[in-house]
């Protein structure tokens, strides 16, 4: 139990501010979870800075009373003491740990208390399973992001096993999911029984697990709340008192925050930003673009790339890619000029000793000017005073105020508010909105207070990647709020691998490494053996110029040599070239066969949006690319190098001197090809987004051709596509324009080293320093050299291609594979459930917030105007897509338990197009279900009334699809999909627009089949055809991506406008006659 | 009744070094090493600055060292600065590495003269302490014989003299003047410094 | 920096205790002031790559031994042009002594940063009986080098916002305002990050009274006993060695 009697304290000692607590007279209960709030300055983190010993024994000051647990005297004891009953953990989770290893830390405290070796292993286990840390274990802490730090802090907290927790601010820079964790594990440790002291400003997770809200202003206890008296006041009340909301739900949007300025020029613009660390992509943004005049609010997870995005957006971070600020291309130190970011860390930006100093510091401003910014911003009365003595709050503006001062035109906060009471985030808010129509402003932020009362825009980034972009407008706030509300827990942050220049590749090469190994072995062999003819060369010269006669006999050695080394020389290269050829096309065998692994996990409707052009370049040409870099790349070049290098320290034996000097050609050659690496990687970017695009628009260009024409629009199609492909053309000059001096330079250089080395040499053996055959023998060498080095150099120059080739295929199927599980189906019937279902495609929100249920053996038809989100509710049915939040449930079950298969099994999904595989219409029908019998094939084929046309075929059943495909209409296709309905039999059936090929001849026949695959079983009809769904059970009325009424036909007539219209717009759309011709 | 205590912890008086001040001095050490490698690095690229040191080294890390000494103000702040600093930049060659140590000590020694509280002692205690960028420097003038006894394996007496000319008696000396002299700009610096920002802010 | 030394143990033949890199880096240093040949100093380096390789860096291991190759073919080279300019030879004698002279401290302090996890030898000095006093600066050093070279990055970047810029020239015309502008806010935030530190570890219960437990296990192992054997006989076979070939033999 934790008794105050009568307590205050003061800060004092050699820098005190005087500011503390006063009469504090208070009583917890073990196992008490008390939560104590106030505005800034009220006194909280004091209060747990008593309870945990750090006033008055850290910082110093005045004290008066005794603070008590349970028999200790907590004031007056040692810290090492208290530190056995009391287990802290505080705000920063950057700041707190004292250990590199996650391992360590966690035992941290157990080791200061001195316990023994087995009882922290057993704690230390207790506590992996009680927090699930399993991912965390034996990490660097360096590496964690800010939630999974706070959850080490608490974990070694946990694994001293105090009695009592005191936590001060700890949800203060956590993202939505870790709350979530913390939220977990503050439940977990309240379950055990044990006190929970907790000084906090974000009061609505803390709801439902707090026993008692203490209330202190300035110093003093003036109030105690229950949960349910708290949640009773109102936002009105709750601001009064200083304090954050209670319940997200209930959050409103500012209503003063009405206009959005979407026009003009947008001020920040950015095409194909990209940035690479370690080997490792972490943004990946075709465009983006944001408003003047607008406060826009950045979300995302730890990890996914915010900082580094907003880094490169204002000029500090390195990236790819450009970026325009209105309009206007800039560099990165012009757009560091013209922005200012604010820190999360203030003190980083602080450089001079009074505040007016600050705001002044290389701004051209008049001091009057600034001191009226520092009134605008109410610090009014600090101008003199250090930035460093002023609070968190106070910092951030004078930030704010040089920013202003300077004149920039875009500001960037990271995360700006997560220490701030509710008025200092109010006065923020206020403050940005006042300043949006001089500055725009871009917040990283995980408030959603904040963002909800002051922002117009949000941007929502993951994985690098921009998820979304919209206005807070009605639709927007619902679907932040949705953001938000989602109740995941993944830990985030995975370990960041580096790959080097080979690493990539070779991973794939699996056991085939030796036969790479083998392929440098021989090829260095060949490499000798090309070099040695060299060596008889030589020999034959000193001979010769020694004045001996050369016979036939005494030069047959040499030539012997020569003939034996180059006959080496030919069968060990292609030896060698066999083996790395070998190895070459197995490691792209396992490329292939892992990329296929990873297509198959992808959302269909991820692979439906790449495109085909990418798929099949992907597949084909990028991966051909590898064999180039593993086939001769590797061998060749090790060998090369390293028989050039044997050469090279000849050379030095020989003569140094001569050496050096082709040394020093050789190295300003290298650092050409340095350079010409470094600054290609720069370009490649550039290159390759426009040879995707051009692949892309290649392919529209043609498959629309027949469209393009009948509407006459050749014109507009054919500037699209000539357009990329000038972009290609000019793309890729300019990459090899970069290239192109580096090259020339470093070819000429390597080729002719003897150009300098020969002179030099002629001096030296004019000198007498030289012996004419060491002359001629290092001429000799330097030729060797000469080619090798080219050639390797050559080949060096496609490794960054390829790497970067490697990467983009590895990042193309990088996406989130689909969510599914291992779970048998356990449905208990076989309804189909929305439950608040929300999803966005492509940045855009379609589905917004929809639940119904389709019950068993029932039609149910959704209807609405194109682009309601129809379509999309059947696709996310059979789990094309993952959705944003809410559930999907079949019988019950979430379908993101079942693996994809499990899923098919149960429903049949049948869309407006039919993809017939180049076998027999037999087999194509059969593909319903592989281990049907011919005759059961045929059954279905009668049943749904494709028999007829079928029969008048050549070989009836057994043409080839491909020969017919193109002979039969729509409606017939539409037949044989359902005979593969048919013979499935699924219990669920979905079917978009499958009557939209009916013609009249057909209509009866087609709606027989309808009325056949139908019988008994969940139905799901998406039609535009009114009159098929009439008799449907229930009717879904959907208008943009929301359900504006349900029921059946009749209801609908009676009570939904919407659904009337539709009704009497087909209605008299089949009152319709054509004019003239037949009677009528 | 509650008791009215007051209890004043404050630390003035307490001469041990207790885990928060070992904490600042292990901090302060690392911010003091990458600060000198830093300089170190920028000037190393011309070669006759590189061995002009001492100099620059003192006239920047001199604020580090003067607020470790200040908010430590206890036995062993230098002495801790000191052997971090031995054995991450003289760790080459172990007589170096001593002889930074004993400069450390002796560095400690004259704060203890002026008993943590004279601030002209603190100051003189730094004017001390650079003399320890020096130490890098030892392994070439020490090993003259050694060096002599090689070069003369291979080249004979000419060459060996013309390496021994290069590690002449006056640059040691030379270099330790120039350490004081760095040192004595950066004490001055730091003075002006800690005045202006820390004594204000409050820190110190 | 690379960071990786502070989180995994490499995987390699054998694992050395930390306590017996520390000696070898002792004799290592001892080494070059005692001995005086190429030959004592060359046996010993290579004995050193060879534990490199069996340490789990085979690559490093192999990269070193083909400098201090190349370096010893240079120097039995050197002779090989008679007419060299006398400058030339004189600095290259230099280079390559001093690079004789360097390499097994640098080898033996790259042992102990590539091969070995920082709370492992924290914990080996803790074995040694070292007192907290000395252990805990040690910790607190190799964990604020990450942060401190953090802040000066964060720093780095808010001067590109504020116009102040760190090119030669300008720095060459202010410096007083340049190591002011740098050392400032450094100082702040370490400050603030170092006390947040100590508040947090005296909060944890570490206090130089009490006695620390220790949970890593450093124990010295059979393999630890014979290199530990093993570097000191080197030792004293290459001091041996040098006086021999002083003395002149093997000329």
């Amino acid at each position: 139990m934790i008794r105050f009697d009568n307590v205050s304290f003061h800060y004092g000692g050699e820098r005190g501010t005087g500011e503390g607590v006063d009469n504090i007279n208070l009583s917890i209960n073990d196992g008490e979870f008390i939560v104590l709030c106030g505005s800034s300055g009220c006194g909280k983190t004091t209060l747990t800075r008593l309870i945990n010993g750090l006033a008055p024994h850290f910082y110093p000051g005045e004290l008066e009373g005794e603070v008590f647990i349970n028999d200790i005297n907590v004031s007056a004891s040692e810290l090492s003491e208290t530190s056995k009953v009391v287990g802290s953990v505080f705000q920063n989770p950057k700041s707190q740990f004292f250990n590199i290893d996650t391992t360590g830390e966690l035992v941290f405290g157990c080791e200061n208390q001195g316990m023994s070796r087995e009882e922290i292993s057993e704690r230390l286990i207790k506590t992996e399973k009680d927090m699930k840390l399993h991912a965390l274990m034996g990490r660097n802490i360096f590496e964690l992001s800010g939630g999974e730090k706070q959850q080490i802090a608490c974990g070694s907290v946990y694994t001293t096993q105090p009695d009592v927790y005191v936590l001060d601010e700890p949800s203060s820079n956590l993202d939505r999911k870790a709350i979530h964790r913390l939220h977990e594990i503050l439940r977990k440790i309240r379950e055990s029984g044990k006190t929970v002291v907790i000084s906090e400003h974000r009061l609505y997770y803390l709801m439902d697990l707090a026993d008692r809200f203490i209330y202190l202003d300035d110093g003093i206890i003036t109030a105690t709340y229950t949960p349910d008296e708290l949640e009773k006041l109102s936002d009105g009340e709750l601001s009064k008192l200083g304090l954050r909301c209670t319940d997200l739900n209930k959050l409103e949007k500012n209503p003063d925050n009405a206009d959005f300025g979407n026009g003009g020029i947008p001020v920040i613009e950015a095409i194909d930003l990209n940035c690479t660390r370690g080997g490792n992509q972490i943004l990946d943004i075709e465009r983006l673009r944001l408003p003047e005049h607008s406060v826009i609010a950045v979300i995302g997870d730890n990890g996914s790339g915010k900082s580094t995005m907003t880094e490169a957006l204002c000029g500090v971070g390195t990236s790819d890619g450009s970026i325009a600020f209105k309009g206007r291309y800039l560099s990165d130190r012009q757009r560091a000029d013209k922005s200012f970011m604010v820190m999360q860390d203030v003190n980083r930006q602080l450089f001079s000793d009074s505040v007016i100093e600050e705001v002044m510091l290389n701004a051209s401003v008049e001091r009057e000017k600034a001191l009226e910014i520092l009134d605008k911003l109410g610090l009014k009365g600090t101008e003199e005073r250090h930035p460093s003595s002023l609070s968190g709050g106070q910092k951030q503006r004078v930030a704010i105020a040089s920013a202003l001062c300077a004149g920039k035109e875009i500001i960037f906060y990271d995360e700006p508010t997560s220490g701030l009471d509710r008025r200092g985030m109010e006065r923020f808010g206020s403050l940005l909105h006042e300043m949006r129509n001089e500055i725009t402003s871009v917040i990283i932020t995980h408030d959603p207070e904040l963002i909800l009362r002051c922002c117009t825009h949000i941007l929502h980034i993951e994985g690098g990647r921009v998820m979304g972009f919209y206005p807070l407008n009605t639709d927007g706030v619902q679907r932040v709020r949705g953001y938000f509300m989602s109740e995941s827990d993944e830990n985030t942050s995975k370990k960041r691998k580096k790959y080097g220049m080979f690493g990539r590749v070779l991973k794939y090469t699996g056991k085939w490494k030796k036969y790479v190994v083998f392929a440098v072995i021989f090829m260095v062999l060949g490499a000798i053996c090309g070099a040695l003819p060299y060596a008889g060369i030589y020999d034959l010269l000193t001979a010769f110029l020694n004045g001996n006669g050369l016979t036939l006999q005494s030069t047959l050695p040499d030539i012997a040599l020569i003939l034996g080394a180059g006959i080496l020389y030919a069968v060990a290269y292609t030896t060698g070239l066999q083996f790395s050829h070998r190895a070459a096309y197995h490691t792209l065998e396992n490329i292939r066969v892992s990329l296929q692994e990873k297509l198959d996990g992808q959302p269909l409707g991820n692979i439906h949006d790449m495109g085909i052009g990418t798929v099949k370049k992907l597949f084909n040409d990028d991966i051909e690319s590898v064999e180039l870099m593993l086939a001769h790349v590797i061998p060749e070049g090790f060998s090369n190098i390293f028989v050039g290098s044997l050469i090279l320290l000849i050379l030095i034996a020989v003569d140094w001197q001569m050496a050096l000097c082709s040394v020093v050609v050789l190295l300003l050659g290298y650092a050409a090809s340095r350079q010409m690496y470094d600054v290609g990687m720069d370009k490649m970017g550039y290159y390759f987004a426009s040879s995707k695009r051009l692949n892309n628009s290649i392919i529209e260009y043609v498959s629309g051709m027949e469209v393009v024409r009948v509407f006459n629009r050749s014109n507009e199609s054919g500037e699209r596509f000539e357009d990329s492909v000038y972009k290609y053309r000019d793309f890729g000059l300019e990459w090899y324009k970069v290239c192109w001096p580096w090259m020339a330079l470093y070819g000429s250089l390597f080729a002719n080293i003897t150009l300098y080395s020969l002179p030099l040499g002629g001096l030296l053996v004019i000198l007498g320093h030289l012996t004419l055959s060491r002359y001629i023998l290092a001429l000799c060498l330097s030729y060797a050299l000469g080619p090798l080095l080219i050639h390797t150099l050559a080949l060096i120059g496609t490794l960054p291609r390829v790497n970067y080739k490697i990467q983009s295929i590895e990042k193309a199927l990088d996406r989130p594979a689909l969510k599914s599980g291992n779970e048998p189906f356990k449905g208990t019937d076989h309804s189909i459930t929305f439950d608040k279902v929300r999803f966005a495609y492509k940045g855009d929100e379609v589905i917004k917030g929809i639940s119904f249920t389709a019950k068993e053996g029932q039609m149910t038809a959704l209807v609405g105007e194109s682009g309601s989100g129809k379509s999309t509710i059947a696709r996310l049915i059979a789990h094309y897509y993952d959705v944003d939040s809410g559930c999907i449930r079949l019988g019950g079950q979430d379908i993101n338990e079942m693996p994809l298969e499990t899923l098919g099994d149960q429903i049949s999904y049948v869309s407006q197009e039919l993809f017939l595989f180049n076998k027999s219409i037999m087999e194509n029908i059969r593909i319903g279900k592989p281990d049907a019998t011919d005759e059961e094939v045929r059954e279905a084929a009668r049943r749904a009334g494709c028999e007829d046309f079928i029969l008048n075929f050549e070989n009836g059943y057994d043409t080839m699809a491909g020969a017919c495909g193109n002979k039969l209409s729509g409606g017939q296709k539409q037949r044989i999909a359902f005979a593969r309905v048919l013979l499935k039999n699924a219990p669920v059936i979905v079917l978009d627009e499958a009557t939209a090929f009916i013609d009249p001849e057909n209509e009866k026949k087609m709606n027989d089949a309808i009325e056949e695959i139908t019988r008994n079983k969940t139905v799901l009809i998406i039609a535009h055809k009114l009159s098929s769904i009439a008799k449907a059970d229930k009717i879904i009325v959907l208008g943009k991506g929301r359900i504006v009424e349900q029921g059946t036909h009749s209801e609908l007539i009676k009570e939904c406008d919407e659904y009337r219209k539709l009704w009497n717009a087909t209605e008299e759309s089949n009152r319709w006659i054509l004019k003239g011709g037949a009677d009528s | 009744m509650a008791k009215k205590e007051i209890v004043n912890t404050s630390t003035n008086n307490d001469r041990k070094m207790r885990i928060k001040d070992l904490i600042f001095a292990g901090a302060f050490g690392a911010i003091y090493i990458v600060v000198m490698l830093i300089v170190v690095m920028v000037t190393g690229m011309v070669p006759v600055l590189y061995l002009m040191n001492p100099l620059f080294v003192g006239i920047v890390c001199a604020t580090i060292y003067e607020l470790c000494v200040l908010k430590v103000h206890k036995f062993g702040a230098a002495l801790i600065l000191g052997i971090l600093f031995a054995v991450t930049a003289s760790s080459g060659y172990l007589p170096g590495m001593f002889l930074a140590i004993g400069i450390a000590v002796l560095a400690e020694v004259v704060l203890l003269i002026g008993k943590y509280k004279s601030k002209k002692f603190f100051l003189i205690s730094y004017l001390v302490f650079n003399l320890n960028m020096v130490c890098p420097f030892t392994n070439l003038y020490f090993n003259k014989s050694s060096f002599i006894a090689m070069a003369t394996e291979y080249y004979g007496e000419k060459y060996a003299n013309g390496v021994a000319a290069l590690a002449t008696g006056w640059m040691p000396f030379a270099q330790m003047g120039l350490a004081v002299l760095g040192a004595g700009i950066g004490v001055l610096i730091a003075s002006k410094l800690i005045r202006k920002h820390f004594e204000k802010a409050g820190i110190v | 920096m690379d960071l990786t030394f502070y989180g995994e143990e490499t995987k390699g033949l054998i694992s050395v205790d930390p306590r017996t890199k520390v000696l070898i880096f002792i004799t290592s240093s001892l080494v070059c002031v005692s001995s005086f040949s190429d030959l004592g100093i060359a046996l010993y380096s290579v004995v050193l790559c060879i534990l490199f390789a069996l340490c789990g860096k085979p690559m490093t291991a192999l990269k070193a031994g083909i400098a201090l190759g190349v370096v010893l073919f240079v120097r039995a080279v050197m002779g090989s042009s008679q007419g060299a300019p006398e400058l030339i030879v004189m600095i290259l004698t230099l280079v390559t002594t001093s690079f004789m002279f360097a390499f097994p401290p640098i080898m033996s302090v790259l042992l102990i940063i590539k091969t070995t996890r920082i709370s492992h030898f924290l914990s080996a000095f803790q074995a040694m009986h070292i007192p907290v006093k000395a252990i805990v600066p040690a910790a607190v050093f190799f964990r604020f080098l990450p942060t401190v070279t953090d802040e000066w990055n964060g720093i780095r970047k808010a001067m590109a916002f504020r116009g102040i810029s760190l090119s030669p020239v300008q720095v060459i015309t202010h410096p007083w305002r340049t190591i002011e502008y740098v050392l400032i806010p450094m100082l702040f935030s370490s400050i603030s990050v170092m006390e947040e530190l100590a508040a947090a570890t005296m909060a944890r219960g570490m206090d130089v009274d009490v006695r620390r437990s220790s949970y890593e296990k450093v124990k010295l192992r059979a393999a630890d006993y014979l290199l530990i054997v093993l570097f000191i006989a080197l030792f004293a076979l290459s001091v041996i060695v040098g006086e021999m070939v002083k003395n002149g033999a093997f000329l």
